[in-house]
This record gives structure tokens, sequence and C-alpha cells, in this order.
């Protein structure tokens, strides 16, 4: 479905975000990947929503070049960005084409998805963070996208909320037979989520490990292995030059490392 | 036991009488002060007097000339002033270039007051309308392009990046996302620059002027009218908050979403229902 073929960024000041990356992800699939911040990873995702081009290689959807945002594509950010001056139907149509009716049951399915119906009328501000989160799902959802793309779409929730939002996307997902891939910093997030998870270093952004989970869909938190599962990111999560007390292989020490690397 | 109370209003009424107790008790004061000889007519006539004369005015039609004629300077004035002011807060806050080129002379220019430019305007325009028209005009393009320049830069960047999430081209990005974006601070700036209208309107008809409520003022001195005088201020005072009281109704119409303007409470948050 989406391919990226030795995709990789360096900006204009010289700062290399991404190295050359190969990923491909397939119908129905769920993708993490996990960095620390700066790692490159929302780079990696404007990427492959086509809103900027690649230094070197291309992104291809079903076998054609994205070179502008695509509308089978949809995308969560961080924040909800909604427009404060839409109230929450005129927010979940927003971008939507076509004749009116179709425009309106659109919003209609993707709002009771949500279960946000009786609030169409609301204005975001009067809404709760994780609310306006949904909201924010809806909107994507609406498009009918066939992969939606999010950036850490949880992380400014509270964790009650958090898992919470992260349940109900996940029944989404099975409902919807949605392609995705997220973009998070949390080990826990990813495991929930995705059933690949790559896992990515910075200076220069790169993947350097690739997991596929076979845990359970539903309370996947209480899984037998989900424990083991996360020590085993977080170690991998760790910078080289930190690792448990392998600093022989490293010709820096520790101190300048930390620097150069934080 | 509840307590014996010989006022029971209901809150919305007290709410709204309570703040003209202060300006009543004055009004009432100043009545008794003045018709007893206290402050001499020479100095402060009683409201009555003023009254009266307003009246009077009303009658002979000379009032309303002059109100007119001095509505219409603000009118014309603020709509030069404001029209520039949008315009060029739009060209700066959308492209960086026009903003290096321009900001720095505007902002050279906004410190200049306005009144400082009288014996100047007098020179090039005479005591003729422009005069005016110009002086208003130029008080009002800076809070206007000031509050339309800060409300385009102060646009979220993730609300912009989401327009280009679904595709829409930079013109619709101006129109959907940075044009309404910004009319909170445009609204502003409106509101502000109605007040100083107004301000340099009364300076400029007291200096300049053959009509108008300054006019009217500056000639009722030369006749010792004090109750004209206190009147036309009393003036300014209401036209000054008739207009305020417009630009509030503009931005309750054109700003619904705005938590300023909201009377509904905060949503309470359900369980997510999946189908």
């Amino acid at each position: 479905m989406l391919q990226l073929e030795t995709v990789s960024k360096t900006y204009r000041n010289g700062f290399t975000a991404l190295e050359p990356i190969d990923l491909r992800i397939e119908a129905g699939e769920r993708v993490a990947i996990v960095g620390s911040s700066g790692c490159g990873k929302s780079t990696l995702l404007r990427l492959a929503a086509g809103l900027c081009p690649p230094s070197t290689g291309r992104v291809l959807l079903h076998g054609r070049p994205v070179i502008k945002p695509e509308p089978s594509v949809g995308f969560i950010f961080q924040e909800p960005r909604l427009m404060p001056w839409l109230t929450v139907e005129q927010n979940v149509a927003f971008g939507l084409r076509g004749p009116a009716r179709h425009r309106h049951a659109s919003v209609s399915s993707a709002l009771l998805r949500v279960g946000l119906t009786a609030y169409g009328h609301y204005y975001p501000k009067q809404l709760s963070g994780g609310m306006a989160q949904r909201v924010a799902i809806a909107r994507a959802l609406a498009s009918a996208p066939q992969l939606i793309l999010l950036d850490e779409p949880f992380s400014a929730l509270d964790a009650i909320k958090r898992a919470e939002l992260q349940e109900h996307f996940l029944q989404l997902w099975e409902s919807e037979q949605l392609s995705t891939l997220i973009v998070t910093h949390d080990v826990e997030e990813a495991i929930v989520l995705a059933d690949r998870i790559l896992v990515m270093q910075p200076h220069p952004g790169r993947i350097t490990e690739e997991l596929r989970l076979d845990l359970p869909l539903d309370n996947c938190r209480e899984a037998p292995g989900f424990e083991a599962l996360k020590k085993q990111l977080i170690q991998s999560l760790r910078p080289p030059s930190v690792g448990a007390g392998q600093t022989g292989a490293d010709p820096v020490p520790f101190a300048v490392a930390h620097a150069i690397h934080g | 036991m509840a307590r014996f109370q010989p006022f029971q209003l209901n809150p919305r009424l007290k709410r709204s009488l309570i703040p003209w107790l202060v300006p009543l008790l004055l009004l009432v004061l100043w009545q008794l002060l003045a018709s007893r000889g206290v402050i001499p007519t020479r100095i402060l006539p009683a409201p009555s007097a003023i009254a009266l004369a307003a009246i009077n005015m009303g009658r002979s039609g000379e009032l309303w000339g002059h109100l007119s004629i001095s509505a219409g300077r603000a009118g014309v004035g603020f709509l030069i002033g404001a029209s520039l002011g949008l315009l060029f807060g739009l060209i700066n806050g959308l492209m960086p270039r026009a903003e290096l080129l321009l900001d720095s002379s505007f902002q050279m220019l906004r410190n200049i007051p306005p009144l400082a430019m009288i014996p100047l305007v007098i020179l090039w325009f005479g005591i003729g309308e422009e005069a005016r028209v110009f002086l208003v005009s130029v008080g009002v393009f800076f809070p206007v392009y000031l509050n339309t320049f800060h409300g385009i830069r102060s646009i979220d960047p993730g609300l912009i990046e989401m327009g280009k999430v679904y595709g829409l081209s930079p013109w619709q990005i101006v129109t959907n996302i940075v044009l309404p974006g910004a009319t909170p601070s445009i609204l502003v700036g409106v509101r502000f620059s109605l007040g100083i209208a107004w301000i340099i309107l009364i300076v400029g008809e007291q200096i300049a002027a053959n009509s108008g409520i300054g006019y009217m003022a500056m000639n009722a001195r030369e006749f010792m009218q004090t109750d004209i005088i206190v009147f036309s201020i009393i003036l300014y005072a209401l036209l000054g908050k008739l207009s305020d009281s417009m630009a509030r109704g503009l931005e309750h119409r054109l700003l619904p979403w705005h938590p300023n303007f909201q009377r509904t409470a905060k949503a309470v948050p359900s369980k997510p229902a999946i189908s």
C-alpha cells in the first residue's frame, strides 16, 4: 500500500534528519515507529504524507508517487488542530468534497463512530481535550481514508484518557480495516496499537530495529509477554553509548557522548 | 427563619440597576448644589439647564446639523483609515517581503501623534473637510494595521499545516484559515480605532472648523454658554459609547465561537460509542 524507497531528508542547513529508509506498509497493517524526541520520526511521517518532499528516494501509494497530500490518507496530529471558529460538525466536514448531502452523511457517520453525535453544534473551546481529539479522529475518518498517519496522537492527554482513546482507536481500526502508521515516543502505546514496531535512533535519524508482535487485540496490556516486550523496547531505544556497562566498545567518554546525543 | 427583605428584586434586574446608582446620586447632588447657588452657573450649570439647552438646540435643528457633520467626518475618516489599515495589515501579514519593505516605515510614522500634525494639515488642506478626515484616517490606520498584522501572524501554524493535509491551495488557506483566525484581532483594532477617531475629531473640530460638535463647543465658549459646552462634552461621551457598543455588537455577530462571547456551558464528555 504505502512504500518508502530509500527516502531521506537533509535540511537546507545541512542537518540530516533522516538517513535513507525503506519501509513498506501492507493493507490492514498497523505499524508503529518509536523513538525519542528529535530522532526524525515526525519528519518521516510528514514525508509519507506528502507534506514535504524527500531529499532522496520516493514515496509511493498504491505504486504511484506521492508529491502532495493524498485524499485517501488521513492525518491525526498530536493536538486536535480544530478550527476554533467552526462547530464540531463543520470541523469534521473540513476538507470534504462532493455534494452537500453526501458530505452531511459522512459527517454524521464519523461523529457516530466516535460517539459525539450530540455535540455537532458545539465549538471546539467548549470541549475537553479528549473530546477534541475524538473530533480530530472523526475528521480523519470522514474522508474514508485507507491509511491513517498518526503523530503522537494521544500524548497530550492524561493516562486514563489516553488508554481509553487507544482502546477506542483499536475498535475503530477493527471495524474499518484501516492501515495505520503511528509515530510515538510511548513504548506502551506502540505495543498496544501496532502489530509491527520499528525502533528509530537519532543523529542521524535511522531505523535500528524491527519487531513483529502477536499479542491479542483485547486487553493487550494484561497479555503475558507485554512487560518483557516493553523492557526490550526501552532497552533498544537507549543510545548505544549509554548501554548497560558496555562503554568499552565506545571510545567517546560518557559525558561527551551524552552532550553529542542529547 | 427567613429575614424580612424590603427590596426583593430579581438578581438580573439588580445587576443592571446597580451601576446607575452612583451617577444618579451625583446628578441629584449636582442639581441640588447648582440650584441653591453653591456652584455658580458660569462654572457649571445645573443638569436641568443643560437638558434645557439640549432640547432648545434640538428644536432649532442646530444640534442635528452639527451632529450629522461630526458623525460624517468620523465615519468617512474611519472608513478610509480602517480600509487602508486592513489592506496593509493583510499585505504585510501575508507577505514577509512586503513587511520587510514597509513595516519599519509604518512604525516610524506610528509614533507621530496625529494631533501634532495639525499645523501642517491646516497649511495643506486649510480648515476644510479634508483636514479633519485626513487626521481621523491617520489616527485610525495604525490600530487597524497593527491588529490585522498581529492577528495574521499569530495564527497557529498547526492549523495551516492541517489545511495543507486536506490539499487546500494557498488562496484557500488564506480565506478558510488565516482570515477567520485573524478576525478577533482585527475587530479589537476596529474597536480601538473607533475611540481614537472620536478623540481626534474633537480636537480637530475645536481648532480648525466652522461646524461640528467641537465647533459648537468652542463657539459656545465665546458667548460664555457653559451649558452648551458641557452638553457637547456629554455628547462626545455618548457618541463614543454608541460606537463602542456597535463594535461590540459586531464582535458578537462575527465571533459566536469565541469563548468571550459564549453563554453555553462546557460540554460533558460522554463515553465513545462504537458502531
